[in-house]
Parts: structure tokens; sequence; C-alpha cells
């Protein structure tokens, strides 16, 4: 297993394994697994000589703590019907159990210190969520600079356990403009999120196609 | 579980616990420290740092080594609380409003993930792999009970071992792991931190169950929410899992529904508060705690022992 596909294939297989939960399953859409996170992160561990069995073991520890966040995202979406209700409660849930997962896969390996730098990663993401939400932005680069921690700090503080810290720059590059790829196709769809209100704020326009062409024109000058 | 700290020998070490706790979630983000901030002043016993400690005190006691476990324990039930009141859309805890109420649901939830992060930064501090085990598997313990709450809901063909798993997970897992989490960090010895699991969990099982009894037998007022509560929202406790041995009354159960006009149940909750399983249900709740009380017999006579003692019997009388 060398492949950076059997890898991911492997560390796809072994997070559904451990996130699958019956009643779960029934009720709710399956998580999704961020494919540029996994990538980097295989990468990023390949080129430190990890062996394969590690590479596996974090990935998963990593995606399934980062599946957990993302999945506490999709809370504020459910509202009205009873059925809307009970959808809201085991999605509350959902990430509850994977953030204990994550946490019972690097206990039982006892890395407490891994633990220890992914909580400062944590932290930084939930404040940086709620300055995303309710702080207003005065510049396009401090949005930029809000995006890049919430969509690659847990992979940055990984780096530093691991002492790649030469991996940083390019971890934090491919998370933002991964994200701002995602803004872009839900903006095509919803019109509206935390991150186009700023963008537009920002930039002072109000109209949609003007702000699909500026994001359009962001993306391409940040390739 | 109140029992008076001001008289306790705990005191000095309870306050040093308060202070770690305002140091370890404080944040650079207002509405973070806000919320934070309002969540530690909304009272709250501090029964699990409690535990940590007293537990702590059969080994080699420091409290600067220890404190980090007991704020963990608190901070980690903290966050709990703050994604139970968006699960449960609760506006008011402790008579104060939630954090969902005051901000929304988002904030909420980014904030009990904070709590989460912040609780075990602080654990990280202790460097022994086995409390760091024996914490994960009670988290993943209490979701999945929280899970199987809700599919439970209304579901009227219990039987009493789901409902003592139930309250295992809800409550008493928690309680227990305070008290071997905290010897373990303690170097207590094996054999004690068995004793003080075992005192923990039997104590939460008696806890919890005297708590579902008094949902039917406390006043509105004690309580904070009218009587039956549970019932209404179609969780099956003890007296009701009693009561329903009873063919007529399971008849009557059963006719309970989701968004059902509280008021068209009073009569059963009624006729539950007066009946004989209370009585019964009671009796399971001392069993548990007469077998909390002989867990520890064997531990060795010391201030933390009586006071171990003076909380399990606390419980055993409590009336809200």
């Amino acid at each position: 297993m060398n492949s950076i596909l059997e890898l991911k294939n492997e560390v796809i297989t072994q997070i559904l394994h451990t996130i699958r939960h019956p009643y779960l399953n029934q009720h709710l859409q399956a998580p999704t697994i961020d494919d540029v996170k996994v990538t980097l992160l295989i990468n990023l561990l390949k080129e430190h000589n990890f062996t394969s069995d590690k590479i596996v073991h974090y990935c998963k520890a990593l995606m399934i703590h980062q599946i957990a966040l993302d999945t506490h995202e999709k809370v504020s979406t459910f509202e009205g019907t009873p059925m809307d209700r009970e959808k809201k409660q085991l999605t509350v849930l959902e990430g509850d159990l994977y953030s204990g997962l994550y946490y019972d896969a690097l206990s039982k390996t006892g890395e407490i210190g891994l633990i220890r730098e992914l909580s400062y990663a944590v932290k930084e993401m939930n404040e940086e969520k709620i300055n995303l939400v309710h702080e207003q932005f005065s510049s396009l680069e401090d949005l930029f600079n809000c995006i890049t921690v919430i969509e690659s700090t847990i992979l940055v503080h990984f780096a530093k356990f691991i002492s790649a810290e030469e991996s940083i720059k390019h971890i934090e590059q491919e998370c933002l403009m991964s994200r701002l790829k995602k803004e872009f196709e839900r903006f095509s769809v919803e019109n509206c999120s935390d991150f186009i209100s700023q963008f537009q704020r920002i930039l002072g326009i109000v109209d949609l196609t003007k702000t699909k062409e500026e994001l359009s024109k962001i993306i391409q000058l940040q390739n | 579980m109140k029992v008076k700290w001001k008289y306790s020998y705990l005191k000095k070490d309870i306050n040093e616990i308060e202070s770690t706790l305002h140091k370890v979630v404080n944040s650079s983000q207002p509405i973070l420290k806000n919320a934070s901030v309002q969540l530690l002043e909304s009272g709250g016993k501090r029964i699990r740092p409690v535990f940590v400690l007293l537990s702590a005190k059969f080994g080699q006691y420091n409290l600067q080594s220890i404190k980090n476990v007991a704020a963990t324990l608190e901070i980690i039930h903290m966050a709990s609380l703050v994604h139970d009141d968006v699960i449960d859309e609760a506006s008011l805890r402790r008579g104060k409003p939630t954090i969902n109420s005051t901000y929304n649901d988002r904030v909420a939830m980014y904030a009990g993930d904070f709590l989460f992060a912040k609780a075990l930064e602080c654990m990280s501090e202790i460097e022994i792999p086995l409390a760091h085990q024996k914490l994960s598997e009670t988290i993943l313990e209490i979701c999945l009970g929280e899970i199987e709450q809700i599919k439970d809901k209304y579901n009227f063909d219990q039987n009493l071992k789901c409902y003592l798993r139930r309250i295992k997970r809800k409550t008493a897992l928690l309680i227990s792991a305070s008290c071997e989490i905290g010897a373990i960090a303690s170097g207590a010895s094996p054999a004690f931190q068995k004793c003080l699991k075992d005192y923990g969990y039997y104590l939460g099982m008696s806890f919890q169950i005297m708590d579902d009894i008094l949902d039917f037998t406390a006043s509105e007022k004690e309580l904070g929410k009218p009587s039956g509560s549970d019932l209404i929202q179609g969780n099956i406790t003890l007296p009701v899992l009693f009561a329903m041995n009873d063919l007529a009354f399971k008849e009557k159960i059963e006719s309970v529904y989701e968004g059902i006009d509280p008021e068209t149940v009073k009569p059963l909750i009624n006729q539950i508060r007066k009946s004989t399983y209370i009585k019964a249900a009671r009796k399971v709740s001392e069993a548990y705690l007469q077998k909390s009380l002989n867990s520890i017999n064997s531990l060795p006579n010391s201030e933390a022992k009586e006071m171990l003692i003076l909380i399990a019997k606390n419980i055993g009388n409590r009336k809200n």
C-alpha cells in the first residue's frame, strides 16, 4: 500500500468503518470527507517517511476530527418540522460522537502531545468561525486570513507537531483555494454565505453577477 | 447534588479550581469570552471536580496537577450542556439565558466545540495515557447514550435493562469517570481506583433514578419545569416502567405522543405520583446508594472518605 490512491482508499475505508452508526446512518446524510485535506495529509506524511500504518492512523484521526467540526456546521440549517428537529438533534450528537472518536483514536496510542496541539487548532478555528459571522472585516486580506485559519489550522498544527514547518505555507494556500472554490460553487446555488456577505461588503458590491465575476477573478489570481 | 462546601476542608482547593476554570475557558474572541463567563457564572455545583479532588486524596495529592483533571471534567460537562441546550431548544438554564438563546445555534455549537477543545488541552497536562483512555471511552459512551435516548423516545416497549443502560450513560459514567480518573491521576492503587470508580457509578445510578422520581413527586417550583416533563417528552423512566407492568396503566401511558397537550397527561402523572411505583423506584435508588457506600468500605478512613459518604447520603435525602 504505497500509492497515494491506495492510501486514500484505505483511509476512507477506515474512516467510514469507524464512524458507522446504524441509527445515524439511517437518519442522516453520510458526512463528506474532504479530498483536498486527505491528499495534503497523505503527501505530507509520505514526504516525511512515515510508514503506511502511521499515515492511515494519523489521516483517520485528523479527518474524523475535521468531519466532527464540519458536521456541526450543518446544525443551524434544520428548522421547522419535528422531523427536522430530530435531524438537528442527531446532527449535534453526530458531531460530538465523532469528536469523541478522534480523541479515542489518539488516546489509545498515547499521543497526548498531539491531542494538545490539535486542541490549540480547534480553539483557533472556532474563534475564527465566530469572527467570520460577527466581525466586520476591513480588507480581503483579513477575510482570507480568517478563512485560511478555519480551513487549515488542524493540518497546520499537525505539520508543526511533526516538525514539517516548511509545508505550512503550501497547506494554507491549498486549503484557502479549496474553500474559495467551494464558496464559488455554493454561490451559484444559494447566493449567500457568511463569506459572501463579508466579501460583498468589503468590495462594496451587491450585484450577484458582479460578485461571481470578482470571486472568479480572485480564484484565478490565487491559482 | 448540594453539599455545603463552605464547611468543607476542600474549600480552598475548590476556589483554585474555579480560578483555573476561568483561565482555561478564556478567549480573545469577545463573544466566546462572554459565553464562557456566562456559563461559569450561571452556577453549577462543581460536583465533578469535587469527586476528582476527593478521589485524588487516595493517592499522591498534588493540587497543581490534579486541578487540570478537575477542570477538564467540569468543562466537558459544560460543553455538553451547551450542545444539549441546542438539542432541547432551551432558552433558560438554571434560570439564566442559554447561549443558543442569547446568540444563536451556531454560536452555541462553536462555543461547545471550543470548550471541548479547551478541556482536552487542559487534560493534556496529564501525561498518563490510561487517564485519557478512560476519559475518551466515557465521552463516547455518553454520546451513544444521548443518541439512544432520542431513538427510544415514545418507545413504550422498553425493558429495565434498556433504562439502566441509558441512565448509566446519561449520568453515572461521568461521575464514575471523575472518581476513577482522579484516582488514576494521583497514582492511587488499582484497588482504590476500582473502589472509587464503582462508588461513582452506583452513586450516579442512584442519583439519576432519584432525579426521575422527583420529576413526578417534586413541585413545579422545585423542579423549575412542569412535573412529569420526562413522560410528556417521551422519556421512559423507572416509575413509568414499573407502572407499565399494569396492563391497564400501560394502555394509558401508550396514549402519550409527541406534541400532546401537557394538560391531557396531568391525570396520568398524578396517578403515577400517588402510586406504589414511586416507592418501588425509590427502593432501587436506595439499593444503588447502598452499593455506592459499600464500594468504599475498604478505603482507609480519612476526611475524604467521610466527604464521599456525606455526599452519597445527601443524594439519598435530596428533595429536589
